[in-house]
């Protein structure tokens, strides 16, 4: 009972954070005038379109992004049985960055970088399935088919980063690919929240089988279960949160590795506690991630670089903790 | 026997006294042969300065910044070097493919010690420049005009050069602080500025503006619409090359509340061969059109003439009324 409480707090955490950061920004707002943006009152125009045009829309968009992410990465790392992989292990980021370099170097406007990014990104993982298919589709091929078709898509980027012209092109696609959200508005924002709901609705619904699908897959038969359908259902969902995420705020790194981690330190294995666990300390950890990334300089910091900085020494934290235990990684 | 080795002496005499020693920007001394017959550049920047000395049967390869993407440009460019296009290199330029071309002598950015280190290994003088500052750019017209054998012509450009920065300098020293707009300079994105450390600001102040990123540090930055709000600038300049078009910002909501948005002074900088806002000799062409949009009628020069005379005495290049029209956008 007292995990469910736990669980239920994770799950609301991130709602007083998206009100606090509604307060954060380079322009100095007070809480009066963030209220009355909010709920119609007297305010001058431009505060009422700061806080409800790039505010909102990119605070929601950060949420959404840390909860898919950690979430896929939970759910990849129960059915992989792998406690090292993440949400990106079939080549979804690679996927999107090449996806999006592409976009720019064809110059096809924001939407398009949103738009070909999502298509690569489920264009490599739907590679990555395919491969550990044709290798007969246990879990260590589809995770070798991942890293391949991750390696590939990335020299693929690599490619189209040499030939970008290195003064128009070239600062656009580099910094896509460290992340960052300053360019979110509510168009960017719906499509990312239509696929978030199929997809963290869609887990959460069968985080109850997840625990099942972490048994051998012997186990799991003899006990009538659908394994494969339901793997690739798993596969199929997390890549598309993953997919959307992305295409929206760039690669961003160790979100999807260290908050499964984290939550399961907090709620244990359990995916019907972890699942829902994940998604609200992902979205809390991504908004503060963000707050730093839009606040701390006149720049904007990309939030590869904050989560890669962050996170190691955390996950550092929480390996050597677990070692002290005495426990190994489920 | 005496006579022999007076021959030989002198032959000796003869050969070194025709190479030449240039120190270059990097402050390395630099052999270079005596009227190199095929000459390269592996750095945009440098290729302007080239072309103001030699004809197009001298440069075997270059790159070309922001050329290919602007059509009155390319027809302009065709008349002045009909092979360029085949000459464009793309990419990380390597010593192999200077070698390959056959480059005698190249010249490259500070950014390139490195090639410059492979190419002297191979015996190819590389000579570096790095142009951020009024001074920098006539020491690199010398340093260019001095390897070239053309030292009296370099002395001739520098002049001119000089003569236009004086005579805008001369007509916007006067103007007070309060008069003076506050500026801000978009790259390649719209979030995406010039900072205070770049020649675009220098060329902003020169022309009787005052740059709202003064104190940052750096190339070029990475912003959020806050930031851009907090400076709030009466003037947007967009640099000639960047996918941002002044529509796309006057019809967006947020910008609105900037003030140059809301008085529509959103100015895209005119192009021809090379872009104005760069670290190059016409770049004194950007500051006479800045100076006059930031005040009208206070610079005595013709603008339009001095255009003409430019090209022509830079690149003795003929001008139509055509295409001076459409540069001007009229």
């Amino acid at each position: 009972m007292r995990r469910a409480g736990l669980v239920l707090a994770l799950c609301l955490l991130p709602l007083p954070i998206v009100f606090g950061s509604l307060l954060l920004g380079r322009m100095d707002l007070g809480a009066r005038e963030v209220w009355a943006s909010l709920l119609g009152g007297a305010v001058p125009e431009t505060v009422r379109a700061l806080v409800l045009r790039v505010r909102l829309p990119r605070l929601l968009a950060a949420a959404l992004v840390g909860a898919n992410l950690a979430v896929s990465g939970a759910a990849f790392q129960g059915i992989f049985r792998n406690p090292l992989v993440e949400s990106r292990i079939l080549g979804v980021s690679a996927g999107a960055g090449l996806g999006a370099a592409l976009a720019m170097v064809l110059r096809s406007g924001p939407l398009g970088i949103q738009g070909l990014s999502f298509i690569g990104g489920l264009l490599a993982a739907g590679l990555a399935m395919l491969l550990g298919t044709a290798f007969g589709g246990g879990i260590l091929v589809l995770v070798l088919s991942g890293v391949l078709v991750n390696s590939f898509f990335s020299s693929l980027v690599s490619l189209v980063k040499y030939f970008a012209d290195p003064y128009v092109q070239l600062p656009g696609i580099t910094f896509w690919l460290m992340g960052g959200l300053s360019t979110v508005r509510w168009a960017d924002f719906w499509p990312l929240a239509a696929a978030s709901a199929i997809g963290l609705g869609g887990l959460l619904l069968l985080r109850w089988r997840l625990n099942l699908l972490t048994l051998s897959e012997a186990e799991a038969q003899a006990l009538g279960l659908p394994v494969k359908r339901l793997r690739f259902l798993t596969v199929a969902l997390g890549t598309l949160l993953t997919a959307a995420s992305v295409s929206v705020s760039g690669v961003v790194g160790w979100i999807g590795l260290i908050v499964p981690h984290a939550a399961r330190a907090l709620v244990g294995p359990d995916h019907l506690f972890l699942i829902p666990a994940a998604a609200g300390l992902g979205a809390a950890v991504l908004l503060i991630f963000d707050d730093i990334a839009r606040t701390l300089l006149p720049t904007e910091i990309p939030l590869d670089i904050l989560t890669g900085l962050i996170g190691v020494p955390v996950f550092f934290l929480l390996f050597m903790r677990q070692i002290r235990k005495g426990g190994g990684w489920r | 026997m005496r006579k022999l080795i007076f021959g030989i002496l002198a032959v000796f005499f003869v050969l070194g006294a025709a190479q030449v020693t240039v120190v270059d920007q990097a402050g390395r001394e630099v052999l270079v042969p005596p009227h190199p017959a095929r000459i390269a550049s592996a750095f945009g920047v440098a290729t302007p300065y080239l072309y103001c000395f030699v004809g197009g049967e001298k440069i075997v390869a270059a790159r070309y910044l922001g050329l290919p993407d602007h059509p009155l440009s390319r027809e302009v460019m065709s008349r002045i070097d009909p092979a360029y296009a085949e000459k464009a290199l793309g990419g990380e330029v390597t010593a192999e493919e200077l070698l390959a071309k056959g480059a005698e002598l190249v010249f490259a950015g500070l950014k390139h010690r490195d090639l410059a280190k492979v190419l002297g290994e191979i015996g190819i003088p590389t000579i570096l420049i790095g142009p951020e500052t009024f001074a920098a750019v006539r020491e690199a017209t010398l340093i260019i005009g001095q390897a070239l054998g053309e030292e009296e012509r370099a002395q001739k450009l520098v002049a001119f050069y000089q003569e236009i920065l004086d005579g805008v300098a001369a007509a916007t020293r006067e103007i007070p602080p309060e008069a003076r707009p506050k500026v801000l300079v978009l790259g390649t994105s719209a979030l995406r500025v010039a900072s205070g450390e770049m020649y675009q600001s220098r060329m902003v102040e020169l022309a009787g503006g005052i740059s709202v990123t003064q104190g940052l540090p750096g190339s070029w930055q990475n912003v959020n619409i806050e930031q851009v709000l907090i400076w709030n600038p009466d003037v947007i300049i967009i640099v000639p090359y960047s996918p941002v078009e002044p529509a796309d910002l006057l019809r967006d909501q947020i910008w609105a509340a900037v003030e140059a948005v809301k008085t529509g002074r959103v100015y895209k900088m005119p192009q021809l061969l090379f872009a104005w806002d760069t670290p190059i000799p016409e770049s004194i062409l950007g500051i006479l059109w800045m100076a006059a949009l930031f005040h009208p009628g206070r610079v005595p020069l013709d603008f339009e003439e001095t255009i003409r005379a430019f090209y022509q005495e830079f690149y003795r290049c003929t001008l139509s009324a055509a295409e001076l029209s459409e540069l001007l956008g009229r």
